[in-house]
Protein backbone atom coordinates (compact mmCIF):
# COMPACT_ATOMS: atom_id res chain seq x y z
CA UNK A 1 0.00 0.00 0.00
CA UNK A 2 0.93 3.59 -0.47
CA UNK A 3 0.92 4.41 3.01
CA UNK A 4 3.31 1.52 3.89
CA UNK A 5 5.58 2.99 0.92
CA UNK A 6 6.17 6.35 2.01
CA UNK A 7 5.27 6.63 5.69
CA UNK A 8 8.92 5.45 7.08
CA UNK A 9 10.76 7.92 4.77
CA UNK A 10 8.00 10.23 5.30
CA UNK A 11 8.32 9.70 9.06
CA UNK A 12 12.37 9.79 9.27
CA UNK A 13 12.51 12.77 7.12
CA UNK A 14 10.07 14.31 10.01
CA UNK A 15 12.28 12.95 12.52
CA UNK A 16 15.53 14.82 11.41
CA UNK A 17 13.32 17.88 11.14
CA UNK A 18 11.49 18.08 14.24
CA UNK A 19 12.76 15.57 16.53
CA UNK A 20 10.27 12.95 18.66
CA UNK A 21 7.36 14.96 17.18
CA UNK A 22 7.69 13.22 13.93
CA UNK A 23 5.34 10.86 14.42
CA UNK A 24 2.45 13.20 15.30
CA UNK A 25 3.25 15.45 12.18
CA UNK A 26 3.30 12.21 10.36
CA UNK A 27 -0.43 11.84 11.40
CA UNK A 28 -1.38 15.18 11.06
CA UNK A 29 0.01 15.27 7.54
CA UNK A 30 -1.72 12.00 6.28
CA UNK A 31 -5.13 13.79 6.90
CA UNK A 32 -4.02 16.53 5.01
CA UNK A 33 -2.70 14.09 1.95
CA UNK A 34 -6.52 12.67 2.57
CA UNK A 35 -8.11 15.52 2.26
CA UNK A 36 -6.10 17.23 -0.70
CA UNK A 37 -5.61 14.07 -2.43
CA UNK A 38 -7.77 15.30 -5.16
CA UNK A 39 -5.53 18.48 -5.39
CA UNK A 40 -2.73 16.56 -6.15
CA UNK A 41 -1.04 17.32 -9.40
CA UNK A 42 2.21 15.32 -10.10
CA UNK A 43 4.72 18.30 -11.13
CA UNK A 44 7.82 16.37 -11.23
CA UNK A 45 8.66 15.37 -7.47
CA UNK A 46 6.10 12.50 -7.54
CA UNK A 47 3.65 11.80 -4.79
CA UNK A 48 6.74 10.76 -2.34
CA UNK A 49 7.43 14.93 -3.18
CA UNK A 50 4.31 15.99 -2.80
CA UNK A 51 3.92 14.27 0.58
CA UNK A 52 7.14 15.33 1.84
CA UNK A 53 6.51 19.28 1.05
CA UNK A 54 3.30 19.00 2.67
CA UNK A 55 5.24 17.10 5.83
CA UNK A 56 8.09 19.85 5.54
CA UNK A 57 5.44 22.96 5.78
CA UNK A 58 4.20 21.20 8.72
CA UNK A 59 7.65 20.93 10.38
CA UNK A 60 8.61 24.88 9.74
CA UNK A 61 5.35 25.64 11.10
CA UNK A 62 5.90 23.41 14.40
CA UNK A 63 9.74 24.89 14.54
CA UNK A 64 8.30 28.42 13.96
CA UNK A 65 6.09 27.52 16.86
CA UNK A 66 8.99 25.66 19.67
CA UNK A 67 11.78 27.54 18.20
CA UNK A 68 13.71 24.28 19.09
CA UNK A 69 15.68 21.74 16.85
CA UNK A 70 16.15 18.04 17.87
CA UNK A 71 19.65 16.83 19.48
CA UNK A 72 20.63 13.74 18.67
CA UNK A 73 20.12 11.00 20.67
CA UNK A 74 23.26 9.07 20.18
CA UNK A 75 26.75 9.88 20.48
CA UNK A 76 28.84 9.42 17.53
CA UNK A 77 30.87 7.12 19.09
CA UNK A 78 27.79 4.17 19.17
CA UNK A 79 27.38 5.13 15.88
CA UNK A 80 30.26 4.56 14.14
CA UNK A 81 30.53 0.62 15.57
CA UNK A 82 26.60 0.61 14.10
CA UNK A 83 26.59 -3.44 12.85
CA UNK A 84 24.79 -4.15 9.65
CA UNK A 85 21.16 -4.69 10.04
CA UNK A 86 21.44 -7.88 7.91
CA UNK A 87 23.13 -9.39 10.78
CA UNK A 88 20.89 -7.40 13.86
CA UNK A 89 18.03 -9.70 15.15
CA UNK A 90 16.82 -7.28 17.81
CA UNK A 91 13.98 -5.15 16.91
CA UNK A 92 14.55 -2.94 19.38
CA UNK A 93 18.07 -2.52 18.24
CA UNK A 94 16.98 -1.81 14.95
CA UNK A 95 14.81 1.38 16.01
CA UNK A 96 17.02 2.49 18.33
CA UNK A 97 19.60 2.83 15.67
CA UNK A 98 17.46 3.99 12.66
CA UNK A 99 16.36 6.50 14.63
CA UNK A 100 19.81 7.36 16.23
CA UNK A 101 21.07 7.33 12.42
CA UNK A 102 18.25 10.00 11.70
CA UNK A 103 19.54 12.17 14.91
CA UNK A 104 22.98 11.94 13.62
CA UNK A 105 22.00 13.33 10.14
CA UNK A 106 20.28 16.06 12.10
CA UNK A 107 23.15 17.52 13.20
CA UNK A 108 24.60 18.25 10.03
CA UNK A 109 23.66 22.08 8.86
CA UNK A 110 20.11 22.67 8.05
CA UNK A 111 20.45 22.58 4.35
CA UNK A 112 22.96 19.40 4.16
CA UNK A 113 20.51 17.44 6.77
CA UNK A 114 17.78 18.10 4.75
CA UNK A 115 19.10 17.15 1.16
CA UNK A 116 20.69 14.33 2.77
CA UNK A 117 17.30 13.11 4.24
CA UNK A 118 15.07 13.67 1.30
CA UNK A 119 17.79 11.97 -1.61
CA UNK A 120 19.14 9.04 1.15
CA UNK A 121 15.81 8.55 3.39
CA UNK A 122 12.83 9.56 1.08
CA UNK A 123 14.39 8.24 -1.51
CA UNK A 124 13.66 11.77 -4.08
CA UNK A 125 16.48 12.43 -6.51
CA UNK A 126 18.02 15.94 -6.89
CA UNK A 127 15.30 17.05 -8.81
CA UNK A 128 12.21 16.37 -6.88
CA UNK A 129 14.45 17.18 -3.53
CA UNK A 130 14.99 20.81 -5.07
CA UNK A 131 11.17 20.89 -5.58
CA UNK A 132 10.73 20.18 -1.81
CA UNK A 133 13.10 22.72 -0.86
CA UNK A 134 12.85 25.24 -2.76
CA UNK A 135 16.56 25.07 -4.62
CA UNK A 136 17.94 24.05 -7.06
CA UNK A 137 19.00 20.79 -8.36
CA UNK A 138 22.78 21.80 -7.94
CA UNK A 139 22.23 23.36 -4.62
CA UNK A 140 20.78 20.34 -3.54
CA UNK A 141 23.16 18.07 -4.89
CA UNK A 142 26.30 20.05 -3.41
CA UNK A 143 24.58 20.07 0.13
CA UNK A 144 23.90 16.77 0.15
CA UNK A 145 27.58 15.43 -0.79
CA UNK A 146 28.53 17.74 1.60
CA UNK A 147 26.43 16.51 4.44
CA UNK A 148 27.58 12.75 3.44
CA UNK A 149 31.08 13.92 3.81
CA UNK A 150 30.72 15.60 6.52
CA UNK A 151 28.96 12.38 8.75
CA UNK A 152 32.35 10.37 7.00
CA UNK A 153 34.18 12.34 8.28
CA UNK A 154 33.05 12.37 11.86
CA UNK A 155 32.91 8.68 11.72
CA UNK A 156 36.46 8.47 10.41
CA UNK A 157 37.47 11.28 13.13
CA UNK A 158 35.57 9.12 15.83
CA UNK A 159 37.17 5.81 15.23
CA UNK A 160 40.82 6.93 14.80
CA UNK A 161 39.85 8.91 18.38
CA UNK A 162 38.92 5.62 19.76
CA UNK A 163 41.72 3.46 18.25
CA UNK A 164 44.42 5.74 18.71
CA UNK A 165 42.97 5.81 22.81
CA UNK A 166 42.91 2.41 23.08
CA UNK A 167 46.83 2.61 21.14
CA UNK A 168 47.54 4.97 23.87
CA UNK A 169 46.35 3.73 26.59
CA UNK A 170 48.01 -0.46 25.15
CA UNK A 171 51.88 1.23 24.37
CA UNK A 172 53.71 1.68 27.05
CA UNK A 173 54.82 4.77 28.07
CA UNK A 174 58.36 5.56 27.51
CA UNK A 175 60.51 7.16 30.28
CA UNK A 176 62.24 10.52 30.00
CA UNK B 1 23.64 4.77 -4.70
CA UNK B 2 25.13 7.47 -6.72
CA UNK B 3 25.52 9.80 -3.74
CA UNK B 4 28.05 7.26 -2.99
CA UNK B 5 29.74 7.36 -6.41
CA UNK B 6 30.51 10.68 -5.69
CA UNK B 7 33.78 10.77 -3.58
CA UNK B 8 31.98 9.41 -0.17
CA UNK B 9 33.44 6.01 0.97
CA UNK B 10 30.59 3.20 0.21
CA UNK B 11 32.49 0.69 2.28
CA UNK B 12 33.20 2.87 5.42
CA UNK B 13 31.50 3.54 8.66
CA UNK B 14 29.26 5.69 6.49
CA UNK B 15 27.27 2.99 4.87
CA UNK B 16 26.29 1.34 7.86
CA UNK B 17 24.17 4.52 8.83
CA UNK B 18 23.09 4.84 5.43
CA UNK B 19 21.32 1.62 5.63
CA UNK B 20 20.21 1.83 9.16
CA UNK B 21 18.44 5.13 7.81
CA UNK B 22 16.92 3.40 5.28
CA UNK B 23 16.09 0.55 6.86
CA UNK B 24 12.70 -1.36 6.29
CA UNK B 25 9.73 0.18 7.84
CA UNK B 26 9.15 -0.66 12.32
CA UNK B 27 5.92 -1.97 13.14
CA UNK B 28 6.01 1.35 15.31
CA UNK B 29 6.27 3.55 12.47
CA UNK B 30 3.54 1.95 11.01
CA UNK B 31 1.34 2.42 14.20
CA UNK B 32 -0.98 5.10 11.99
CA UNK B 33 -2.03 3.51 9.01
CA UNK B 34 -5.69 3.09 10.20
CA UNK B 35 -6.21 6.16 10.66
CA UNK B 36 -4.85 7.03 7.71
CA UNK B 37 -7.04 4.73 5.86
CA UNK B 38 -9.76 6.31 7.89
CA UNK B 39 -8.95 9.44 6.70
CA UNK B 40 -8.95 8.60 3.07
CA UNK B 41 -12.14 6.36 3.44
CA UNK B 42 -13.59 9.82 4.87
CA UNK B 43 -12.45 12.00 1.76
CA UNK B 44 -13.69 10.05 -0.68
CA UNK B 45 -16.03 11.66 -2.47
CA UNK B 46 -19.44 10.57 -2.85
CA UNK B 47 -20.84 7.95 -5.12
CA UNK B 48 -22.07 9.27 -8.34
CA UNK B 49 -25.33 7.51 -8.61
CA UNK B 50 -25.93 9.09 -5.54
CA UNK B 51 -25.82 12.14 -6.67
CA UNK B 52 -27.75 11.49 -9.57
CA UNK B 53 -30.44 9.95 -7.44
CA UNK B 54 -30.56 13.04 -5.72
CA UNK B 55 -31.13 14.75 -8.96
CA UNK B 56 -33.58 12.84 -10.33
CA UNK B 57 -35.25 12.70 -6.95
CA UNK B 58 -35.31 16.79 -7.04
CA UNK B 59 -36.97 16.57 -10.76
CA UNK B 60 -39.20 14.47 -9.85
CA UNK B 61 -40.89 16.49 -6.31
CA UNK B 62 -40.68 19.69 -9.22
CA UNK B 63 -42.65 17.88 -11.51
CA UNK B 64 -45.01 16.68 -9.30
CA UNK B 65 -45.80 19.76 -7.25
CA UNK B 66 -45.79 21.60 -10.90
CA UNK B 67 -48.85 18.88 -12.15
CA UNK B 68 -50.51 19.20 -8.62
CA UNK B 69 -51.09 23.33 -9.12
CA UNK B 70 -51.91 22.87 -12.77
CA UNK B 71 -54.26 20.47 -12.02
CA UNK B 72 -56.05 22.56 -9.39
CA UNK B 73 -55.80 25.50 -11.50
CA UNK B 74 -57.50 24.00 -14.35
CA UNK B 75 -59.69 22.08 -12.34
CA UNK B 76 -60.54 25.54 -10.50
CA UNK B 77 -61.35 27.68 -13.69
CA UNK B 78 -63.36 25.12 -15.32
CA UNK B 79 -66.13 24.77 -12.48
CA UNK B 80 -64.71 21.44 -11.58
CA UNK B 81 -64.50 22.26 -7.59
CA UNK B 82 -67.04 23.15 -5.64
CA UNK B 83 -66.64 26.77 -4.30
CA UNK B 84 -67.52 26.70 -0.58
CA UNK B 85 -69.22 30.96 -0.72
CA UNK B 86 -71.44 29.26 -3.68
CA UNK B 87 -73.91 27.35 -2.19
CA UNK B 88 -75.28 24.47 -4.24
CA UNK B 89 -78.82 24.28 -4.94
CA UNK B 90 -80.53 20.84 -4.26
CA UNK B 91 -81.60 19.29 -7.70
CA UNK B 92 -85.09 19.92 -7.93
CA UNK B 93 -84.20 23.37 -7.44
CA UNK B 94 -81.77 24.46 -10.12
CA UNK B 95 -81.97 27.83 -11.64
CA UNK B 96 -83.81 26.85 -14.68
CA UNK B 97 -86.19 29.10 -16.37
CA UNK B 98 -88.58 28.20 -14.16
CA UNK B 99 -92.16 30.40 -13.64
CA UNK B 100 -94.32 30.74 -10.75
CA UNK B 101 -97.09 29.11 -11.18
CA UNK B 102 -99.58 32.07 -11.95
CA UNK B 103 -97.47 32.32 -15.08
CA UNK B 104 -99.59 30.65 -18.06
CA UNK B 105 -97.24 27.43 -18.91
CA UNK B 106 -95.47 27.25 -21.84
CA UNK B 107 -95.98 24.64 -24.61
CA UNK B 108 -92.99 22.99 -25.65
CA UNK B 109 -92.58 23.88 -28.87
CA UNK B 110 -91.83 19.86 -30.35
CA UNK B 111 -93.90 18.68 -28.01
CA UNK B 112 -97.14 16.19 -28.56
CA UNK B 113 -100.72 18.07 -27.91
CA UNK B 114 -100.73 18.66 -24.28
CA UNK B 115 -103.44 17.57 -21.94
CA UNK B 116 -102.71 20.21 -19.56
CA UNK B 117 -102.57 23.63 -20.05
CA UNK B 118 -100.67 24.83 -17.35
CA UNK B 119 -97.01 23.22 -17.63
CA UNK B 120 -93.98 24.43 -18.20
CA UNK B 121 -91.42 21.95 -19.58
CA UNK B 122 -87.93 21.90 -19.55
CA UNK B 123 -85.55 20.73 -22.92
CA UNK B 124 -85.66 17.03 -23.19
CA UNK B 125 -83.33 15.13 -20.73
CA UNK B 126 -84.56 11.86 -21.03
CA UNK B 127 -81.66 10.59 -18.38
CA UNK B 128 -82.54 13.19 -15.72
CA UNK B 129 -84.42 11.74 -12.96
CA UNK B 130 -87.87 12.95 -12.15
CA UNK B 131 -87.13 16.07 -9.70
CA UNK B 132 -90.80 16.55 -8.72
CA UNK B 133 -94.09 13.90 -9.08
CA UNK B 134 -97.74 15.52 -9.51
CA UNK B 135 -99.61 16.09 -6.91
CA UNK B 136 -101.72 12.98 -6.59
CA UNK B 137 -99.75 10.65 -9.22
CA UNK B 138 -100.94 12.15 -12.09
CA UNK B 139 -102.67 10.97 -15.03
CA UNK B 140 -100.75 8.67 -17.37
CA UNK B 141 -100.34 9.54 -20.99
CA UNK B 142 -101.99 7.85 -23.84
CA UNK B 143 -99.56 5.22 -24.92
CA UNK B 144 -100.29 5.01 -29.00
CA UNK B 145 -98.71 9.55 -28.34
CA UNK B 146 -95.49 8.31 -26.62
CA UNK B 147 -95.16 5.14 -29.27
CA UNK B 148 -95.11 7.61 -31.75
CA UNK B 149 -92.97 10.34 -30.71
CA UNK B 150 -90.45 8.22 -28.89
CA UNK B 151 -87.75 7.41 -30.99
CA UNK B 152 -85.62 5.95 -28.10
CA UNK B 153 -86.49 2.26 -27.64
CA UNK B 154 -84.36 1.79 -24.16
CA UNK B 155 -86.61 4.03 -21.90
CA UNK B 156 -89.27 1.30 -22.26
CA UNK B 157 -92.14 1.36 -20.18
CA UNK B 158 -90.31 2.73 -17.11
CA UNK B 159 -89.79 6.12 -18.92
CA UNK B 160 -93.03 5.86 -20.04
CA UNK B 161 -94.34 5.85 -16.20
CA UNK B 162 -92.01 8.48 -15.67
CA UNK B 163 -92.96 10.62 -18.58
CA UNK B 164 -96.86 10.15 -17.18
CA UNK B 165 -96.03 10.76 -13.67
CA UNK B 166 -92.95 13.41 -14.23
CA UNK B 167 -93.54 16.94 -15.53
CA UNK B 168 -92.56 19.89 -14.82
CA UNK B 169 -93.09 21.08 -11.14
CA UNK B 170 -93.66 25.30 -9.78
CA UNK B 171 -91.54 24.86 -6.45
CA UNK B 172 -91.71 27.67 -4.85
CA UNK B 173 -92.32 31.12 -6.22
CA UNK B 174 -90.88 32.85 -3.03
CA UNK B 175 -87.86 30.96 -3.09
CA UNK B 176 -84.85 32.00 -4.18
CA UNK B 177 -84.50 30.12 -6.77
CA UNK B 178 -87.90 28.74 -7.75
CA UNK B 179 -86.97 26.24 -10.59
CA UNK B 180 -88.17 23.22 -11.81
CA UNK B 181 -86.02 20.69 -12.96
CA UNK B 182 -88.19 18.87 -15.82
CA UNK B 183 -87.02 15.38 -16.74
CA UNK B 184 -87.93 13.56 -19.60
CA UNK B 185 -88.28 14.09 -23.61
CA UNK B 186 -90.11 16.55 -24.22
CA UNK B 187 -92.93 15.11 -26.17
CA UNK B 188 -94.18 13.13 -23.20
CA UNK B 189 -93.48 16.25 -20.52
CA UNK B 190 -96.46 18.04 -20.56
CA UNK B 191 -99.50 15.87 -19.47
CA UNK B 192 -99.97 17.55 -16.23
CA UNK B 193 -100.97 20.28 -14.43
CA UNK B 194 -98.49 22.50 -12.03
CA UNK B 195 -99.94 22.82 -8.64
CA UNK B 196 -101.55 26.08 -7.57
CA UNK B 197 -99.50 29.00 -6.54
CA UNK B 198 -97.21 28.36 -3.46
CA UNK B 199 -97.63 24.40 -2.85
CA UNK B 200 -95.00 22.87 -1.56
CA UNK B 201 -92.76 20.95 -3.53
CA UNK B 202 -93.67 17.29 -3.23
CA UNK B 203 -90.81 15.01 -2.53
CA UNK B 204 -89.17 13.37 -5.10
CA UNK B 205 -89.40 9.41 -6.10
CA UNK B 206 -92.73 9.43 -7.07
Amino acid sequence: MLYREVQPGLVRYLRGLVGDDAEDLASETWLQIARDIRSFRDEGAGFRGWAATIARHRALDHLRRNQRRPVAGMSDDVLADLPDTQDTADQVIRIAATNATIAFIATLPRDQAEAVLLRVVVGLDAKAAARVMGKRPGAVRTAAWRGLRTLAERLEHDREGVGVTQAGVGTPRKAT
Amino acid sequence: MSIHGRGVDSHGPLSGVLRAATAPAHPEELAGEQAAVAAFRDAQPAPRRSLLARILTVKAVVIAAAAVSTGVVVAATGGGLPWPSTPTPPPAESPATQEPASVPAVTQPAGPPSTSSTSTQEPPGPETPPSTAVPGGGGKAPRSDNDKENDKPRHGKDEDKKDTTVTSQTVDPHGPSGSTQTPGSSARGAVTAVPPSGAKPPSQGG
